[in-house]
């Protein structure tokens, strides 16, 4: 969710026309983006379902009338979704990726601020309704601590607020029965907003939905590790979560997995090199499409890519019988040369800061550099929600407990005392696949995960792989910049 | 779920082989490493405890110590390290004819959504001690008796006294009778009340917590005695654990280490009854595994753990 249109009264005099001007540009990137992800070679029918819902620019109301439930905000991942759906209410996640959103509260906040927040702040603005909504704030990190004294520098909420405590300490059994009780007050707050009081069956049910959502996410990711999945679709995927049903967003990623298995790969990464072979052979192509995506027309470099795509992703998309079931696939009918078992040097991790639509400038980036993706650690993407919840003790107070710490414990966000166990999520990755390098996305003014980078190069560098450090911001200033250092850091893979 | 539902056929399997099989001429002997009850009638083998308080007892009074029944007692003893070497705590978390009791317990009560009672760790880990006194207990037990410092009819005590599976397990062929009170003798009932009394405590304290009494078998405490020379272990990848506590949470023995541990691999715990419903529930792939003599027999993964199913065609 990013945002929206008009839900009330617009500013008048300059501060509209500031106001007018930035939900204009806010468009234009979503626009842009859009235009991009649907010009590219490997957008499969399957998507379209997951496009047309960023493509209607979505309001908390028109997710609440597809999902049949009211709409809460929340801020962080940190609130059990779970907990929502029992109660009767629709989970609407906050973010915004959009420049135009950030740069819109810029001057009223610190320039070396959190941009997720910043941005999240500008959606705000231009969308009054959002601060209607019931919110959750979960305080994960200093910047959400403080939302509600910035948000009040804007006009404040109109709706019900409340915070979730986070204990920092995860190993602490206080600390844990801390957040136990932090999560029981938020099923009040819930059921003081409007929502039905928390029911054992409805609790159940809610989290067997999860498990559903889960397992289709888990097979795209097993697809991911296999380089079939561009990491600018999975996270558009992960992304459209929390704008409908969650069982409709299930069977979406179920037809695109399927779809894939299908194809055996055909158009997925192969129309990703096709993609950057053309770029290269056009270059204008590629400055079309990042120019674009900050202005608001970027169909160029997409087109670009269409050609070189069908090149090269039906002669080397997916090694001959790669694809998971697939058989003879597309790719051996099509004469793909790469044994199965043939490594995929150019394969990395990406670990840091979010990235959130329709800002995926460092996706795109490390596509353009010739970098595959085969998984991260995002909380806007692989670790969009807990990878499990075992349920052993099916009563309500039971299934309250587990999903506290799937949610607490299992969380390995980097604001906690301790998150020297988020290296193993890229240990379980080169496990999985041909990993050869780290990137590090940090988002300026996030600390903790500045912080958290000079342990993880220790640790990472310790088991042979190449780290890449890159730190940047909405804007698109840097962009030749960091397409530079991510073109430099591929030869050091060892290609 | 996949390796539940497997470990829960294993255990009816093993739960017919040891109360039934000696009516189909199956019988170990009294050196099976689980509680196989020897008051149940046509059972298919013995508890090593009551051997092991039997030999202990006999070979005393009998004088014979050092000689045959002394070397029959090694032989079992010897027999029963086999099939410890040979299973290990999987006689605990697959074999158990009362731990599979316990089990169908406290899926009654999920069932039903009565919640789990907890028990704070520390606590936990000290009560866990009582198993060696138990076990102590059942060494002493038939010393004391042949000493005259207890009665004659504690011959084995534990077994008469402490065991929730004397009265329970013989329910299943069709026997009540240790439900009743022993009024020959102030001893008789001296231990037929202490029988019924652990047992009525132990049944309400199943329901409330999954293997609550394995936290005080002695069974348990011999079995990891024998650690060193044990292949079956549950051992742990720090560098692959999210750290995400659903294997405490899973574990009916609440065993905290498998969560904690940070630098060995090496953690099965005294508590650890190895039936993997921590390797089942782990979603990391290859934190966990259970391992015979260094070869993985299965190992946790997101797929194992979530059931994966294979998409739509």
């Amino acid at each position: 969710m990013s945002g929206a249109a008009t839900a009330g009264a617009a500013p008048a005099g300059r501060e509209g026309r500031v106001f007018a001007r930035a939900a204009e540009r806010r468009r234009g990137e979503r626009k842009a983006e859009l235009d991009r992800l649907a010009a590219r070679e490997d957008c499969l029918p399957e998507l379209q379902y997951f496009l047309s819902l960023y493509a209607e620019d979505p309001t908390l109301e028109s997710i609440g009338g597809r999902t049949g439930l009211r709409p809460a905000a929340i801020l962080c991942l940190q609130a059990p979704v779970e907990l929502f759906w029992a109660q009767g209410f629709s989970p609407v996640k906050i973010y915004s990726g959009a420049y135009a959103s950030a740069n819109l509260t810029s001057p009223r906040l610190p320039a070396l601020m959190c941009p997720c927040v910043k941005a999240i702040l500008g959606e705000m603005e231009l969308d009054p309704g959002l601060a209607l909504a019931p919110w959750a704030i979960p305080l994960t990190c200093d910047w959400l601590v403080k939302f509600g004294e910035a948000r009040g520098l804007f006009g404040g909420f109109s709706g019900p607020v409340h915070l979730v405590e986070v204990p920092r300490v995860k190993e602490d059994p206080r600390a844990r029965a801390r957040w136990l009780s932090e999560i029981r007050s938020l099923s009040g707050f819930l059921k003081d907003a409007g929502g039905r009081p928390l029911k054992r069956a409805d609790l159940l049910a809610a989290v067997r939905r999860m498990e559903e959502a889960r397992r289709a996410l888990a097979s795209l990711t097993l697809l991911r590790r296999e380089g079939l999945v561009p990491a600018v679709w999975y996270s558009l995927i992960t992304g459209a979560f929390f704008l409908d049903a969650p069982g409709r967003w299930t069977g979406g990623v179920d037809g695109y997995v399927s779809a894939l298995r299908r194809s055996g790969g055909k158009g997925g990464e192969g129309a990703a090199r096709g993609r950057r072979r053309a770029d290269a052979a056009e270059g204008p192509g590629r400055d079309g499409a990042e120019g674009g995506r900050g202005q608001g027309a970027g169909g160029d470099g997409g087109a670009g890519a269409r050609e070189g795509g069908a090149g090269e992703g039906s002669g080397r998309g997916l090694p001959a019988g790669m694809g998971p079931g697939g058989g003879p696939g597309a790719g051996e009918a099509a004469g793909g040369a790469v044994p199965p078992e043939a490594p995929r040097p150019d394969g990395v991790y990406l670990t840091g800061a979010p990235v959130y639509f329709p800002n995926f400038k460092v996706l795109h980036l490390m596509e353009e550099a010739g970098l595959k993706c085969l998984g991260d650690d995002l909380c806007s993407s692989e670790r969009l929600f807990p990878r499990h919840v075992e349920v052993s003790d099916s009563s309500a107070e039971g299934l309250l407990a587990a999903l506290a710490e799937a949610y607490h414990r299992g969380c390995l966000c980097p604001v906690f005392s301790e998150s020297e166990r988020r290296a193993a999520l890229i240990r379980e990755a080169a496990d999985q696949a041909p990993v050869r390098g780290v990137v590090f996305h940090l988002l300026k003014g996030c600390h903790p995960y500045e912080l958290d980078s000079f342990a993880l190069e220790g640790k990472v560098t310790g088991w042979g792989l190449k780290f890449l450090k890159i730190e940047t911001d909405y804007s698109t200033e840097d962009t030749r910049n960091l397409l530079t250092r991510l073109e430099a850091f591929r030869p050091t893979l060892g290609v | 779920m996949l390796l539940k539902g497997y470990r829960l056929a294993i255990q009816h399997v093993m739960f017919i082989v040891l109360m039934y099989g000696g009516r189909f001429g199956v019988n170990l002997g009294p050196a099976v490493p689980c509680f196989a009850c020897p008051y149940v009638t046509g059972c298919g083998g013995y508890c090593y405890l009551m051997g092991l308080q039997g030999y202990i007892g006999f070979g005393i009074s009998l004088g014979h110590f050092w000689g045959f029944e002394g070397l029959r007692a090694l032989g079992y003893l010897l027999l029963f390290a086999g099939l410890v070497m040979l299973l290990g705590k999987a006689w605990c978390g697959f074999a158990c004819p009362f731990g599979l009791i316990s089990d169908w317990i406290t899926l009654a009560r999920r069932r039903l959504g009565i919640p789990e009672a907890k028990i704070p760790p520390a606590a936990l880990r000290r009560l866990g001690a009582v198993k060696y006194a138990l076990l102590g207990f059942c060494a002493a037990g038939p010393i004391l008796v042949n000493l005259g410092v207890l009665h004659r009819d504690f011959y084995i005590p534990f077994c008469q006294m402490l065991c929730p599976g004397k009265p329970l397990l013989p329910l299943f062929a069709g026997e009540t009778r240790h439900f009743a009170l022993d009024l020959t003798n102030a001893a008789t009932l001296v231990i037929t009340a202490s029988s019924l009394a652990v047992t009525g405590a132990c049944l309400a304290a199943m329901i409330a917590r999954p293997r609550f009494f394995c936290t005080f078998c002695p069974m348990l405490a011999l079995i990891h005695l024998l650690k060193p020379i044990t292949p079956l272990a549950l051992r742990k990848n720090p560098a692959l654990c999210h750290g995400c506590g659903t294997c405490q949470r899973v574990c009916g023995m609440d065993v905290e280490r498998v969560c904690t541990e940070k630098a060995s691999a090496d953690v099965q715990t005294g508590d650890c009854v190895n039936c993997g419903d921590c390797v089942a529930g782990c979603a990391a792939d290859g934190a966990l595994s259970l391992q015979f003599a260094g070869r993985t027999v299965v190992s946790s993964s997101a797929g194992l753990a979530l059931g994966l199913r294979k998409p739509r065609p």
